[in-house]
């Protein structure tokens, strides 16, 4: 999933300053999954935001909705009519969602509430960790099912740097060496030649991507750039 | 004799490091090279090292070029990407450096611009076949170059990786930048050399010149403090005990590092010496090591 | 698990009384809910809190534990506190088209009343339609009841003088005073039934003289015949049956029994004799019972109360012969053994040959079993069975007459008040569904919860029942007074609150993002990840709530209290104490589980919520009462070790933590929400408060820093 946090409450109050009508929108998937955007945090933020406001004598009207997907345009058109009211929308989604967002109402500015992270895993109650960087060129399987690109601090694809002291990444103690980890599952599954590929080579993906697959198409003309 | 040439003629190698300083005033600096000129086979000027920003590595080994120093130009994968890196090689060439050192390059988290982008574009062991390739009149692209350079690459490798893991990856990695292109080796800093002697019977069918590590302790703090810190150097208790006990830390320090070099004569190809600002002792321990 | 199972209690219940509700509307101390609920299906509450057979309690859960909860005794307190109180509730589930007892009680379908035809307080719907009860015992009055509130017009024929039946003249009034039944049957008549006392069916009116003036009979004479012993010389005098007796002492008559009273039978009726006995002055009583204390219909409570009393229970004992010259002097018994089983599935008792002793008597009272009085109906063209009971097709109680349906002992023998209700109201429906010409309808079979998991077994603590006082035995066996005292307030919200609140707990809605947060984070570990979306196994869940105020998508519902209701709950307080004027607006929310009797503070200024677990209050509940505009917010917070729901406490301390962090966010200050342990700390926290001031946002401009 997409992992986000929510904006430091300073900064969103400063974004929706100048306006008076905010509807938040929420997100009913990755974010929600990850505890930051789904109904409950719209509710509570809404709350801080409208008590905030009247302090300072500037009130505010806050709507709040959450949709399933923030990243399909049959989602956001469900809410067409309840944004039309609003002076700006606040997507607590994804910047993608943000952005899809904007795509359909482009005569509302759309703010985002959140800050996207990575895309991770739950690790356990309130945790989560980034396991791949989206880079396009999947190598999982000759690391035992560890990513090096995501989570060696450095990226490094043929093997570790000098700099991890007790399986932990010189980066930060809280973080095993990716390459321990990758060293230890391919014993495990007696792969440990992979370790001995020879030069192994990031590719950088041109952004942005995009992915046109013409078998699920019918429609001749181009896709829109979003 | 250059570098590459002292190698090959089999003598007991010595390289010596310096690091550029943060800003322009390089007097202190090539006062200290001018100390050890003659005395040593090459200097290594590292590039941004511990990623703080500083006087760059190409810029001041073609200082060392000029006062008659055969430099080792240190590379990190650090800050450059693949076009950067081959450019400034090809840079570094025709300013006169022909030894190069391919490193991954410490995180930027570790230096004074923690912020920055870390690029990693290339880790070390690609970054030896780039320049191999460079050497052949190619680029990574496999476009032909007009004039190639002919570079003498070398690598690092840290023969105290404290597990078991991280230890079968710095040998397999090794293998891995010998067959990339590597030349030499130049190893962290050594306080322990029956593990070090146990590290080179493992890669001696490696046939690579290996050049131990050799850190100048400046006190029994920044023993403690690298063996709590820095990856792969380990000081034993008598060596911490030795300096703080001892009334003249400097004569205590020189000592060590003169027996450390002894024993390693035996035991690899040459030495690197890592004196971190205590360069003009970098003589006198020759001197005690029977090295001149 | 089928969506139709219920909590074991409701299950068991005859009549799917919600328990599980009402038990925990008494365990906030809301009696007036408590007893709207028990109303919803139930017009003898103050009956069945004192007699009832309670097949709830033996079917609670709780009993994995410790001990079942007290659910009669607590009926009773809400119905004995609730007095005053004319509370009509629509008899909900058995007429609506869904017939979901769980979803009665809820707040949503108090305010929201079944479909036409109902009418409050009866007269209403279709006064052109009569339906004559014949029988004023609760089968009867509970029909009349229901019908009345349906909009029928129902007149009770009754052959004696009073109403109640068996409720007045076959129990005795230590265990049902008498003005218990007659409060409650004066209630049921004040919806708008007439009673005609004095007429006997066979005597004064046939079934089909009333199907001239009625379009439907519901017939529901009881069984009041007693049997008697194959045995010689039943007809001593001094051999009465224990239906006559009882009759002549709820009359107030008092029969001369003499010193040594035997009682034949092991049924409710015979421990009523027995104690009756007692209570009129007679030393030696002795009840003989064919089988033993296992197969024997009383309750192992009621039998140990009566031998308190002084009875003396001989059982795998039978009479043979009456002896006596004139009047009887002896019993001749033989004892018994148990051999296989009977048809109603007990151990057959079997006479040991050469075992015949004699026990002297002055009185013998029969309790050995009773069939309806047919003579009254045998030319009614009734088709009646072995023991003169009316058959009727099924439980709509429908006979082969037309319009004529029957129900309560009269078709089933002997049975419980519950039984009588639960048939009373199944005909009522069925007469309604006749009247309008719905189609045949079976009612919905509810299958029950399955037990309780080990594991979630050994993570609640135990807590006993708390025992109801009973009279003094010396007061007892020289009056006729009631013999339990029945619940004080502390006592019933205690009981209450042992309760496991069955079927009450979590329920994942289609909202859900299947986070698995609730899995992660239940301290019983009910919660699993579904193919599409987590799922809660309502029969497992403890309904601490947790899950609920973590869930990110608002997606789980707790039954016991949804998320509207403590909103609504907020603002209802905060309303009041707003009128009130107070300077400064202090509200409290305080463990229910932790201070039963009420809240903590007392008499200080603060507006109290009581929480049956703080651990509920989510991060919102906890800035809320700011926006409705509190000035200060209390939360007791009990020790992590005490908390009702293991992880309650711990869960309340981050929300409040992230509550105080979001009210510095905002500029009204982290220092107007605070944990309190006691009296001393509160009364600081108020002294602050002042310092600090009203909450900005009644001001409506920034406060000074």
């Amino acid at each position: 999933m997409i992992v986000a946090e929510i904006k430091p409450f300073e900064e969103i109050k400063n974004m929706i300053k100048n306006y008076q009508k905010v509807l938040i929108v929420g997100c009913g998937s990755c974010v929600t999954v990850c505890l930051t955007g789904g109904e409950r945090q719209v509710e509570l933020l809404a709350s801080a935001l409208r008590m905030a406001r009247k302090i300072e004598g500037n009130d505010i009207t806050v709507g709040e909705l959450t949709i399933r997907r923030q990243c399909d345009p049959e989602f956001i058109e469900q809410i067409k009519d309840e944004a039309a009211q609003y002076d700006v929308i606040l997507s607590m989604a994804c910047g993608a969602g943000v952005q899809g967002i904007a795509e359909r109402f482009k005569d509302i500015p759309v703010l985002p509430a959140m800050n996207t992270m990575f895309l991770g895993v739950s690790d356990g109650q309130g945790t989560w960790v980034e396991v791949c960087a989206a880079c396009g060129d999947c190598i999982l399987w000759k690391t035992g099912g560890i990513c090096p690109v995501a989570r060696c601090a450095k990226g490094l694809v043929n093997g570790p740097c000098g700099g991890s002291q007790g399986g932990l990444c010189e980066v930060s103690k809280d973080v095993p060496c990716a390459w321990q980890l990758i060293y230890a599952r391919l014993v495990r599954l007696n792969l440990q030649h992979f370790l001995k590929d020879i030069s192994q080579q990031k590719k950088q993906p041109v952004r942005p991507r995009r992915l046109v697959r013409e078998d699920l198409r019918l429609k001749k003309e181009p896709t829109k750039g979003v | 004799m250059g570098f590459r040439e002292a190698l090959y003629s089999g003598k007991f190698l010595i390289t010596a490091e310096i690091g550029p300083v943060k800003g322009t005033e390089i007097d202190v600096l090539l006062e200290d090279a001018e100390l050890i000129k003659g005395k040593v086979d090459a200097i290594n000027v590292t590039d941004l090292q511990s990623s703080v920003m500083r006087l760059g590595s190409m810029a001041v080994c073609h200082l060392l070029k000029d006062h008659g120093i055969d430099p080792i130009f240190q590379l990190t994968c650090r800050d450059r990407n693949r076009l950067a890196l081959q450019s400034d090689l090809l840079s570094a060439w025709v300013l006169g450096i022909r030894n190069v050192l391919a490193l991954t390059g410490d995180h930027p988290t570790m230096g004074d611009h923690p912020e920055a982008m870390p690029v990693f574009d290339l880790d070390s062991v690609s970054l030896l076949r780039v320049i191999c390739r460079l050497n052949e009149g190619f680029d990574m692209g496999g476009n032909q170059l007009k004039g190639a350079p002919d570079f003498f690459p070398g690598a690092v490798v840290n023969p105290g990786a404290d597990t078991e893991a991280a230890f079968e990856m710095q040998i397999i990695k090794m293998e891995k930048k010998i067959e990339a292109g590597a030349r030499f080796f130049q190893t962290q800093g050594i306080f322990d050399l029956d593990l070090f002697e146990r590290f080179m019977k493992r890669v001696e069918g490696f046939k690579t010149p290996i050049l131990g590590g050799i850190i100048l302790l400046k006190s029994a703090g920044m023993a403690r403090f690298m063996n709590k810190n820095v990856a792969g150097v380990f000081v034993p208790e008598p060596l911490i005990k030795a300096m703080e006990e001892t009334k003249d830390k400097v004569k205590t320090s020189i000592e060590i590092a003169a027996r450390l070099i002894k024993g390693m004569k035996d035991i690899c190809q040459g030495i690197h010496i890592m004196a971190i600002g205590m360069e003009d002792k970098v003589p006198v321990i020759m001197e005690k090591a029977g090295l001149l | 698990m089928s969506d139709k199972a219920i909590p074991l209690c409701q299950a068991a219940c005859p009549i799917n009384t919600d328990v599980p509700g009402y038990v925990s509307a008494i365990s906030r101390g809301d009696l007036e809910r408590a007893i709207r609920i028990i109303r919803q299906v139930n017009p003898f509450p103050s009956v069945c809190g004192r007699i009832c057979t309670r097949p709830c309690e033996s079917a609670c859960r709780r009993a994995q534990i410790d001990e079942p909860i007290a659910i009669a005794a607590l009926k009773r307190f809400a119905s004995d506190q609730t007095k005053g109180l004319k509370v009509v509730q629509p008899p909900e589930h058995f007429y609506n088209e869904t017939h979901m007892p769980t979803k009665v009680g809820t707040k949503e379908n108090e305010n929201n009343p079944p479909s036409p035809p109902f009418s409050k307080g009866g007269m209403g719907g279709f006064p052109g339609e009569k339906v004559a009860v014949v029988g004023s015992g609760p089968a009867g009055l509970t029909a009349a009841h229901d019908l009345t509130l349906l909009g029928y017009r129902v007149t009770v024929f009754e052959a004696q003088n009073i109403l109640g039946g068996m409720l007045i003249e076959g129990i005795p009034e230590y265990r049902l005073p008498k003005d218990v039944v007659k409060e409650e049957i004066d209630y049921i008549l004040s919806l708008g039934i007439e009673a005609k006392r004095g007429l006997s069916l066979g005597r004064d009116f046939t079934i089909e003289g009333l199907l001239k003036d009625y379009q439907a009979v519901f017939l529901a004479i009881g069984s009041q015949k007693s049997l008697l012993p194959r045995c010689n010389e039943v007809e001593l005098t001094g051999i009465i049956t224990a239906v006559e007796f009882l009759k002549q002492v709820s009359q107030g008559e008092r029969p001369l029994l003499g010193k040594r009273v035997v009682i034949v039978g092991g049924g409710h009726t015979a421990i009523d004799a027995a104690r009756t006995c007692v209570r009129l002055g007679s030393s030696e009583v002795t009840i003989i019972y064919r089988r033993t204390l296992d197969e024997m219909p009383a309750g192992k409570a009621e039998v140990e109360e009566t031998e308190n009393e002084g009875v003396k229970i001989r059982y795998l004992t039978a009479p043979v012969e009456f002896l006596g010259n004139g009047n009887v002097k002896k019993v001749r018994c033989i004892k018994m053994q148990l051999g296989e089983l009977d048809e109603s599935g007990r151990r057959r008792p079997l006479p040991i040959e050469n075992s015949e002793f004699e026990i002297e008597a002055d009185t013998v009272i029969l309790a050995i079993g009773y069939i309806p009085e047919a003579e009254t109906i045998k030319d009614s063209g009734l088709i009646l069975g072995k023991n003169g009971t009316v058959v009727v097709k099924d439980d709509t109680g429908a006979t082969n007459l037309k319009g004529v349906f029957a129900g309560g002992d009269v078709v089933s023998g002997p049975s419980s008040v519950i039984e009588a209700i639960a048939s009373g109201k199944k005909a009522a429906r069925a007469i309604h569904r006749y009247l309008r010409n719905l189609p045949d309808e079976k009612m919905e079979e509810y299958s029950a919860f399955r037990l309780l998991d080990d594991g979630i077994v050994k993570l609640i603590s135990k807590s006993n029942m708390q025992k109801v006082s009973t009279l003094p035995i010396e007061k007892r066996i020289n009056s006729f007074a009631e013999v339990e005292l029945g619940y004080n307030f502390e006592q019933a919200v205690k009981e209450a609150q042992r309760c496991l609140s069955c079927g009450t707990g979590a329920v994942v809605t289609e909202n859900c993002a299947s986070c698995l947060n609730c899995v992660r984070i239940c301290p019983y570990g009910v919660p699993v990840p579904g193919r599409e979306i987590a799922e809660i196994d309502i029969s497992q869940c403890q309904a601490c709530g947790i899950c609920v105020s973590e869930c990110p998508a608002s997606a789980i519902n707790l039954k016991l209290e949804t998320k509207e209701q403590v909103r609504a709950e907020m603002e209802d307080i905060i309303n009041i104490a707003m009128k009130e004027a107070q300077e400064i607006l202090t509200i409290g929310f305080y463990c229910q589980y932790k201070s039963p009797a009420g809240h903590p503070g007392g008499g200080n200024g603060v507006y109290w919520l009581g929480k049956l677990c703080t651990g509920r209050l989510d991060v919102f509940q906890l800035i809320y009462p700011f926006e409705l505009g509190a000035d200060g917010l209390v939360i007791t917070v009990c020790p992590d070790q005490e908390c009702h729901s293991r992880d309650g406490s711990r869960w309340l301390i981050k929300h409040i933590e992230k509550a105080r962090e979001i009210l510095d966010e905002i500029g009204i200050g982290a220092n107007r929400l605070s944990i309190i342990s006691d009296v001393e700390e509160l009364s600081d926290f108020r002294k602050r408060l002042l310092d600090v001031g009203i909450n900005p946002l009644r001001k409506g401009k920034k406060v000074k820093e």
